[in-house]
């Protein structure tokens, strides 16, 4: 898991926070249940590890010095959380596939996705998705009620855990960005990148310049 | 036992276990002196490592030794605006700066860009399709690319090692500005951190 600070002037730097243990499918009774299940607890364990006391300043604030002896309150806040599909649903708790609401940030109905009906979808309320997690996590713990509990999973198409990005301020408080600041990753769109790629003025250039050498 | 060395490794580590914890212990301890942390954390009966450091002793870190921007604006937040040549411009960034604004006193937001590839990348037989896809922007566009990134694409074609297979995705793909600006953006090494 890497990071980026986007307050810093220059060239973007990424920095190693973590390295998430790989979790391996056993030979056990519902091993690949099991594996699943595991392998997204150690994910929330290992993003509350690194994001403890990151989640505690963003609500708090920590004294910055500016100047001689001047200081300003920072907060911290996460902007943009650049994963794939399967991470995404798996770091904010959604369940994976097969599920009634496949997208994570509206509420757009599987029969309906690739139609009209996708851009008029009521957007995910953040809150309500969270009390729903935390009520399912409670009710999983303690082993109850478990129509309840299936009920509400189904209802939102979440598992019965708490995403720890929830602790952060500005995602679970205004604005609201926790389904909002996931970007996938690129590279499981190879052709969109390679659109992009070749679409910059740069690259034309040159390759117009390597043409007119070649021609010449 | 080789002939600079007079006492056989059996001698020093007498069963496999203890070579395993002794070379395990190195390797915490090493972890340790760099900054970083291990925890161990138990899962439904099995027990896993990981490592890391918190994002806030790193952003700390920065603040101290890199020149930051702290306000969109001069000195303070800035309007929405449609321009996006930073982070600072989009919208999220300046919605968190009008949040802080409301309470008292001089804020600031500090921006944090995550990304992982933990759940499917090593999976997916995307490696294969980057490898195809390298060999394709080479044969290509060979000419027009600089010298560091065609040598970055021979280490992939030719099965050498590279030191951080995802750190170099992450890098061009998700930094890039154009072609050549690709090598500059590779983020490991001393300012990134290899795997």
């Amino acid at each position: 898991m890497r990071i980026r600070l986007v307050n810093v002037e220059g060239d973007a730097e990424w920095f190693t926070v973590a390295y998430i243990p790989v979790v391996k499918t056993l030979k056990e009774p519902r091993g690949d249940e099991r594996a699943r299940i595991r392998r997204s607890n150690v994910l929330q364990r290992v993003m509350y590890l690194i994001f403890r006391t990151t989640a505690a300043a963003s609500h708090k604030g920590f004294e910055l010095p500016v100047g001689e002896d001047q200081t300003v309150m920072a907060f911290p806040r996460i902007l943009l959380y650049i994963c794939d599909q399967p991470e995404e649903r798996a770091i904010l708790c959604m369940k994976s596939g097969g599920t009634t609401y496949p997208c994570s940030s509206c509420k757009v109905a599987a029969r309906d996705m690739v139609s009209a009906a996708e851009l008029t979808a009521e957007e995910r309320d953040v809150l309500q998705t969270l009390e729903k997690h935390l009520e399912a996590t409670e009710l999983a713990n303690f082993g109850e009620d478990r129509p309840r509990r299936v009920a509400l999973e189904s209802q939102e198409s979440i598992n019965s855990a708490i995403p720890s990005l929830a602790s952060f301020a500005g995602l679970s408080t205004p604005p609201f960005l926790l389904y909002k600041m996931v970007g996938f990753d690129v590279l499981h769109v190879s052709l969109d990148s390679l659109t992009s790629l070749l679409d910059t003025k740069d690259f034309l250039l040159s390759l117009t310049e390597s043409l007119y050498c070649a021609c010449t | 036992m080789d002939g600079g060395q007079r006492v056989p490794l059996t001698e020093s580590f007498r069963t496999v276990d203890s070579f395993k914890k002794a070379f395990s212990d190195d390797l915490d301890q090493a972890v340790i002196e760099a900054g970083w942390r291990s925890c161990s954390m138990e899962e439904d009966g099995v027990t896993y490592k990981a490592y890391f450091r918190p994002v806030l002793d790193l952003v700390m870190a920065l603040l101290r030794t890199r020149k930051v921007r702290l306000w969109s604006g001069d000195g303070a937040p800035g309007p929405p605006t449609d321009r996006r040549e930073t982070p600072m411009d989009g919208d999220a960034f300046r919605l968190c700066e009008t949040e802080l604004a409301k309470l008292p006193g001089r804020n600031c937001v500090l921006g944090l860009h995550v990304f992982s590839d933990s759940s499917q990348l090593s999976w997916s037989g995307g490696n294969f399709c980057h490898l195809s896809f390298f060999c394709w922007v080479f044969c290509t566009m060979g000419s027009t690319l600089s010298h560091p990134f065609r040598f970055l694409i021979c280490m992939i074609a030719t099965d050498r090692h590279v030191p951080d297979f995802d750190a170099l995705f992450a890098a061009c793909f998700l930094v890039p500005r154009s072609p050549q600006t690709l090598p500059r953006a590779y983020p490991f090494g001393q300012r990134g951190g290899g795997r």
